[in-house]
């Protein structure tokens, strides 16, 4: 399978200003300012090679949106601001003649969640069929409300697309699109859901917008078997620990800390951290992943478990 | 997880915590900490040098306690922290909510 970060931002897009960019060409230039260059590869290897990725990249503006596939075959999680992206590369691929099928899980339907769907290109073209699920009772309104008079000037009732909405039972395990899809409820105001997509013998677990408050049995156990031996595991870790303990408690996400131990705990091979705090700027998120990467070998000897940390427009091979 | 009283000085409870703190012991040091604070007792010194594992239950266990002792006017200090568990206490963040000191005595003079 191939999992593809189309969004990776919490709760708002976050921009990316001129003060940044000005930082990072700084910093970029202070670093070459102690090398020769005699050719341009030698510029493309210094890039590649010894800038950090905060300097000469980003993580990225998007909200959550991630596609999963295997050949042809593919599904979306959520439909955050990710989703515009996506659309626009199916349209390049599939073309606009083609009318082709989506399937997307939602986790839940907070605003950042779902506010790529009126931007998504293909839900305007006849003869595209869209098939939303989730396990919230009121995907539609939701959908139809935010695409109405005032808050958008193209209303959902005149999309081309034939657009159905199938609500899922949490721990019922579903066949969409060739995937083995499970759904469990997570703690999140107004809850949300995770998602567990098997194929074969590879499996991905979707867990984003939930805060787990301790890695003890009674609160995060049956979470262990839900991430039991997963590939891959995209782990909401908007926070630092002490953040989520203290100023941004019970609001609903959760933290690197715990998505280590409960990682390590369930077997899983690799934990990417998601749903990045806005407000984090690609530097101080290139920390986290070193700090999430330094605390997991403090916190076990075994270092078999690998940990990333999402950006818009990363590929991972599962 | 073992935890050991080793005296009282400048109105501070002198403990020393040995062992781990996790998900299953964390419980057992909060409660040992209430019955302390229920004696009376608002201000505590925690000598962790001997702690080897501290998981996010145990530093959520100790934030809890600092939280009670404050509503009391009280405080909670932690010192010795070996390299390792001193290292999860920045990552965690940690080492900004509760006071870290190099030794019992550096934080003895620290006491209100």
């Amino acid at each position: 399978m191939q999992v593809h970060f189309w969004g990776t931002r919490g709760s708002i897009p976050a921009s990316l200003d001129a003060d940044s960019i000005r930082h990072k060409v700084k910093a970029a230039l202070e670093i070459a300012a102690q090398k020769g260059f005699s050719s341009k590869s030698d510029i493309d290897a210094f890039i590649d090679n010894e800038l950090p990725f905060w300097a000469k990249g980003t993580y990225g503006t998007n909200t959550s949106c991630v596609e999963i596939r295997d050949g042809d075959d593919f599904i979306l999680c959520d439909a955050g601001s990710g989703l515009r992206d996506f659309g626009n590369y199916a349209v390049r691929t599939y073309g606009k003649k083609s009318p082709t099928e989506f399937h997307i899980l939602i986790s839940h339907l907070h605003w950042d969640h779902i506010q790529g769907f009126p931007f998504f290109i293909p839900a305007f073209m006849e003869g595209t069929r869209i098939t939303v699920y989730g396990c919230h009772k009121d995907m539609y309104q939701a959908f139809s409300v935010q695409q109405s008079t005032p808050f958008f000037p193209i209303e959902y009732k005149n999309l081309g697309a034939e657009i159905r909405f199938i609500e899922l039972v949490p721990d019922e395990t579903y066949d969409i699109n060739g995937f083995k899809v499970t759904a469990k409820e997570q703690n999140h105001p107004g809850k949300s859901y995770g998602y567990r997509i098997e194929k074969g013998a590879k499996v991905v677990v979707y867990s984003t917008d939930s805060e787990h408050k301790s890695e003890s049995e009674e609160d995060s156990g049956h979470f262990v078997d839900f991430f039991r031996r997963a590939d891959l595991l995209i782990f909401d870790a908007q926070y630092s620990l002490a953040d989520a303990s203290t100023v941004k408690a019970d609001w609903g996400h959760s933290n690197n800390f715990i998505g280590v131990e409960l990682a390590q705990q369930a077997g899983v091979k690799h934990l990417c951290l998601f749903h990045n705090e806005p407000a984090s700027s690609d530097e101080n998120l290139d920390k986290f992943l070193l700090d999430t990467q330094r605390l997991a070998s403090l916190l076990t000897e075994d270092t078999a478990l690998q940990i990333s940390i999402a950006r818009d427009g990363m590929i991972i091979e599962v | 997880m073992e935890i050991v009283n080793t005296g009282k000085e400048k109105n501070a409870v002198l403990l020393a915590v040995k062992g781990r703190i996790d998900a299953l012991s964390a419980p057992e040091f909060e409660k040992e900490l209430v019955e302390w604070i229920e004696k009376g007792e608002t201000n505590f010194i925690i000598d962790l040098g001997d702690l080897d594992y501290i998981s996010s239950a145990g530093l959520r266990s100790i934030l809890a306690t600092a939280k009670k002792l404050k509503a009391n006017e009280g405080q909670i200090l932690l010192s010795s922290l070996k390299d390792a568990v001193k290292e999860v206490f920045e990552i965690s963040g940690f080492s900004s909510i509760i006071p870290i000191y190099e030794s019992v005595e550096t934080a003895l003079a620290q006491m209100q």
